[in-house]
C-alpha cells in the first residue's frame, strides 16, 4: 500500500511533467 | 490533523514540481533563438526536466523533518527510487526522439575531433545515468558493498547532473543568454547545496552533539539493545513510533549511518534513548560486539509513524523485530499513565524469539493491555493464535467498530500488505491506520 502510494506519486509526476513539456514544446513551436 | 497533513502534502507536491518545471519555462521569457520543429522542442524540454529531477533526488534524500513528515520516509525513499527511473527514461528519451524524428543535432561530423564539447558532456551524463542505474537495481545480484555503493552513487548522481547541465551550456541554444545560463547554474548549484547539506553540515551537527552507550542488553531473538545518553548536551525529544540513523564506528562523515527505531519511551529522562536492533546479518550482526562506553552519533528525529491523534482504543500489529516502535508506544503510554485500550498483536517465529515478552506480560498491570500472540512455529500445547495475522483475528480480537480504532503496523514486507489489505476488507478507512516498513533503505 505505502509502496503502491509513491508508485501512485511518481505515475503523477510523470504525466504532469510531459504534458507540461508538450506544452511548452507547443508553446515554442506552435 | 488529516487535513493538515493534506495540505502540507498538496504544497510541498505543487513546489517539488514547480522546482522540475519553472527553470524549463524560464527558458521562455525575454529574447528567444529561432523556433524548431515541436518533436525537437518536446526532446529538449524533455531533457531539461528529466536533469531538473535528478538534480531533487538529493533533496528528497537530505532528510528535510518537514517534507518527509506528511507522507512518511519509507514512502519518501521509494518514490526516490521509483522517481529516478522516470528522470532516466526523460534524459535517454530526449535524444532518442531526435534520432527519431531524424534531427541533424545528431549527425555525426567526419571526424571525432569535430563533435562539439557539448555533445561529449551528453555522453557522459547519459553514461554516468545508465552505470547509476543498474547498480542502483542491481546493487545485491552485483555483490557491490553498501558503502561503495553509496559513494559511487553520489559520485555517478554528480557526473550525470554536471555532465547535463555542461551539455546544455555547450549546445548554447536556450542558455546562451547569460541570465537563463545563471539560472541553471543556479539551479545546479542548489542541487548541491541539498547535498552538503546532509553530508557536510548534518554531520558537522551531529559530531557536536554525540551520544555515549550506557548500557548493552541482550533481547529474546538474537537481538540486542543499546542504551544511548546525551554526551554534553540535552539531546532531542522524540515521538513514540519515530527512528533516528544510528552511526556506531567512524565519524558522522562516513556514509555508514543506519535507521532504527526507537524502542524506549519518549518520556525518559535526560535524553536517554534506546535502539532494539536483531541480527539480520550485515551491520546487526556486529551490534552484540559494541561495549558500554562507545561513543555514537544519532541523526534524528524522523518518521510521521507516531502516536498523538484521537481515538477510542490503539491497535498495534507488529510482526518480528517491528516490535521495536510499538514498545516504545506501549512504554510511553504507560509512562504517560494513558487509561485508553491498547490492543497489542505480535507476530513472531516462535515463543523464544519474542523480543520483550516479560515486559509486555509486566506492563498489562499498568495499561489497560492486551497482548494477543501469534506464532508460526508454536510449541506443543500451544493454545494461542498460529499462522501469519489475519482478518479473522482482528474479529476475534477487537471491540466492533473497527474503523474507529488507530491502527499501527510494523514489520515485514508480506506481513504488512496482507495486514493492509485485512483492513480494507473490514472497511476500515485508509487514514485511521498507520504503517511504517523498516526496510526501506
Amino acid at each position: 500500500m505505502r509502496r503502491l502510494l509513491a508508485n501512485h506519486l511518481v505515475v503523477a509526476t510523470g504525466i504532469v511533467v510531459v504534458a507540461l513539456s508538450l506544452l511548452f514544446a507547443y508553446l515554442r513551436a506552435g | 490533523m488529516q487535513s493538515h497533513d493534506l495540505a502540507r502534502k498538496t504544497i510541498w507536491s505543487a513546489i517539488y514540481l514547480l522546482f522540475i518545471l519553472a527553470p524549463l519555462f524560464a527558458l521562455l521569457a525575454g529574447t528567444l533563438p529561432p523556433a524548431r520543429g515541436f518533436g525537437t522542442e518536446f526532446s529538449v524540454a524533455l531533457g531539461y526536466s528529466g536533469l531538473a529531477m535528478m538534480g531533487l533526488q538529493f533533496g528528497l534524500t537530505a532528510r528535510f523533518r518537514h517534507v518527509t513528515e506528511p507522507w512518511g520516509e519509507d514512502v519518501i525513499y521509494h518514490f526516490h527510487r521509483r522517481v529516478s527511473l522516470l528522470a532516466v527514461g526523460l534524459v535517454v528519451v530526449h535524444p532518442l526522439i531526435l534520432l527519431a524524428i531524424g534531427s541533424d543535432k545528431l549527425a555525426m561530423p567526419a571526424s571525432l575531433g569535430e563533435v562539439p564539447w557539448g555533445a561529449w558532456f551528453a555522453v557522459l551524463s547519459i553514461g554516468a545515468v545508465i552505470v547509476l542505474v543498474i547498480t542502483a537495481l542491481w546493487r545485491k545480484q552485483l555483490k557491490i558493498p553498501y558503502e561503495l555503493w553509496h559513494l559511487s552513487h553520489i559520485a555517478l548522481a554528480l557526473i550525470a547532473i554536471f555532465g547535463g547541465v555542461l551539455h546544455m551550456i555547450g549546445w548554447g541554444f536556450y542558455l546562451a543568454d547569460p541570465l537563463k545560463r545563471a539560472l541553471w547554474i543556479g539551479m545546479t548549484l542548489f542541487w548541491i547545496a541539498l547535498l552538503l547539506y546532509v553530508r557536510l553540515f548534518k554531520p558537522l551537527f551531529m559530531l557536536r552533539r554525540p551520544y555515549r552507550i550506557t548500557e548493552v542488553r541482550s533481547e529474546r531473538g538474537d537481538t540486542t539493545t543499546l542504551v544511548m545518553q546525551p554526551d554534553g548536551h540535552a539531546g532531542f525529544r522524540f515521538k513514540p513510533g519515530q527512528f533516528g540513523w544510528l552511526t556506531v564506528w567512524g565519524s558522522p562523515f562516513r556514509i555508514t549511518g543506519h535507521p532504527f527505531s526507537f524502542s524506549s519511551s519518549a518520556e525518559a529522562a535526560q535524553g536517554r534513548v534506546e535502539m532494539t536492533i536483531r541480527n539480520l546479518g550485515d551491520f546487526t550482526s556486529q551490534v552484540k560486539t559494541i561495549e558500554a562506553g562507545q561513543r555514537v552519533y544519532l541523526d534524528g528525529p524522523y518518521g510521521a509513524f507516531t502516536i498523538g491523534q484521537p481515538t477510542d482504543m490503539h491497535v498495534l500489529i507488529a510482526g518480528g523485530i517491528g516490535i521495536t516502535p510499538m514498545m516504545s508506544m506501549i512504554r510511553t503510554l504507560a509512562d504517560r499513565g494513558d487509561s485508553r485500550p491498547l490492543v497489542l498483536l505480535y507476530g513472531g517465529k516462535n515463543w523464544d524469539s519474542l523480543t520483550f515478552r516479560e515486559e509486555l506480560d509486566a506492563l498489562q498491570a499498568r495499561l489497560d493491555l492486551r497482548v494477543v500472540y501469534v506464532l508460526a512455529e508454536p510449541p506443543q500445547g500451544w493454545s494461542g493464535e498460529t499462522g501469519h495475522i489475519n482478518a479473522a483475528m482482528f474479529r476475534r480480537h477487537l471491540p466492533p467498530g473497527y474503523a474507529d480504532h488507530e491502527y499501527f503496523i510494523c514489520g515485514p514486507d508480506p506481513m504488512m500488505d496482507a495486514i493492509e489489505r485485512a483492513l480494507g476488507e473490514m472497511d476500515v478507512p485508509r487514514t485511521r491506520y498507520h504503517s511504517e516498513r523498516y526496510s526501506f533503505v
